[in-house]
């Protein structure tokens, strides 16, 4: 059952429909200057190359920017429209903290969301300070895995220094029950990133995104840098496929990803299978 | 979920006499269709045939221009097997593993660019059509249809037919 982990419902046109603002602010805070799309676009992204189910990340920039992209209801809407192919993940601000704990308690039991989304540049929180702490141990508790932004980011609004993969080893080992995901592998901190996952067995990563021209020269360049031995070896059951759509087109990662010089058991379960097991569904 | 695969978004109508009063009209419409995979081929023969009608307009010429930078217009054969292959060649033509300067972080879009070879099988074709109007139809030989082609799809897409007469 392919996956997409990382999908950003940024630009979709049911929600900057019917919220004033809310396209203005994703092109000014993820500098994303693409239209907005109708739903029904990314679910025939999904269909052109076979994924069955993607997950939604919303990200909650309320204390830093004053919105929230979307909101945790907003993407319920839209998990709603198609339950059997959209996930949501929540996002929470963890400076917020009561509030921010019991909004991760009400994305679960009530907008039946599935895990949780950081990302500490853009949120502007420390993600191993107490409020952060509370968060991963709460998430524990739900059993919400979590999926949280490593490595670059484009935009020089915000500091990378908090998008270090290397601060999760302690996190994955004081709560090793709290399955977390290192967005983007970490890049261009790949063998960081790579060296926590081998340390930690609730660790992941994802493929999303690319920073060195199109899905399929950062492939090459991330097998080149790591090997297909570690990625099929090492990785195989942990990595798992992320787009970034809308920013990367989902077929044109899945064309890079399914190109991996790899073992055709280690490239399911890169599609699939080690999604199954980060959700908790096998 | 179910959507429409075509719609009209924007109707003008424009009407100009000139010194002999004889008058020019000029209708415009903004359409958009959602196109369902990376390459194809979508037929727009009807909806071209529809704005016309509904011009009344009975003799001039149809423009018809794509909205897009990666999207194309042509006119050719409604069958299906040459739609695939026009797509394909236009795939083999222009690879997409190639080395292009295009593909760097793209500050206007705020993300990497990674198409420009859609761009360029776009560029080969171009983004529009000229089509004569008479008797109330678009003059098309008995083979020829009219097609938007997507070439970084899926996508929903906008393209404006202007029928230009009296």
């Amino acid at each position: 059952m392919p996956i997409d982990v990382h999908v950003h419902p940024l630009m979709v046109k049911e929600l900057t429909d019917k919220r004033q603002g809310l396209h203005e602010d994703a092109r000014e805070l993820f500098d994303l200057r693409t239209n907005p799309q109708p739903l029904s676009t990314l679910l025939d992204e999904m269909k052109v190359c076979n994924i069955e189910r993607s997950v939604l990340l919303p990200i909650d920039c309320q204390k830093i920017h004053g919105s929230k992209m979307p909101s945790n209801d907003e993407v319920a809407t839209l998990v709603k429209q198609s339950e059997k192919q959209l996930i949501g993940f929540a996002s929470v601000d963890p400076d917020s903290k009561q509030a921010a704990l019991s909004e991760m308690r009400r994305a679960k039991d009530e907008l039946g969301f599935r895990g949780l989304k950081l990302n500490p540049a853009l949120q502007e929180f420390d993600p191993t300070g107490a409020a952060a702490l509370d968060v991963y141990k709460e998430a524990e508790r739900l059993e919400m895995p979590i999926l949280v932004h490593t490595g670059m980011t484009f935009s020089n609004q915000f500091s990378i220094q908090h998008n270090k993969p290397l601060i999760y080893d302690d996190i994955a080992r004081k709560h090793p029950k709290l399955k977390i995901c290192l967005a983007h592998m970490g890049w261009p901190w790949l063998w960081d990133a790579v060296t926590v996952t081998i340390r930690n067995p609730n660790v992941y990563l994802d493929t999303a995104g690319t920073y060195v021209g199109t899905p399929l020269e950062h492939v090459r360049q991330i097998v080149s840098t790591l090997s297909s031995r570690v990625i099929e070896n090492v990785l195989g059951e942990r990595l798992m496929f992320g787009s970034d759509f809308p920013r990367i087109e989902m077929n044109k990662m899945y064309d890079a990803v399914t190109s991996l010089p790899v073992r055709r058991d280690a490239l399911s379960a890169i599609l699939g299978g080690n999604a199954l097991a980060f959700l908790g569904e096998e | 979920m179910r959507c429409r695969r075509f719609w009209v978004e924007m109707r003008s109508h424009f009407l100009e006499r000139n010194k002999e009063g004889r008058a020019t009209t000029v209708v415009t419409e903004k359409m958009f269709l959602k196109s369902k995979r990376a390459t194809e081929l979508i037929k727009i023969t009807d909806e071209v045939q529809r704005v016309v009608e509904r011009s009344k307009l009975k003799n001039g010429i149809i423009n018809v221009f794509t909205l897009h930078v990666t999207t194309a217009l042509t006119v050719n054969e409604d069958d299906p097997k040459l739609e695939e292959d026009i797509a394909q060649f236009l795939v083999k033509a222009v690879p997409e593993d190639d080395s292009y300067a295009h593909h760097h972080f793209f500050r206007k879009d705020g993300r990497m660019a990674v198409n420009a070879y859609s761009h360029i099988r776009a560029s080969l074709l171009g983004p529009s059509l000229t089509i004569p109007l008479q008797g109330g139809q678009a003059v098309l030989g008995s083979r020829q249809h009219i097609y938007l082609v997507e070439l970084d799809g899926p996508q929903t897409r906008g393209y404006v037919i202007q029928v230009m007469g009296e």
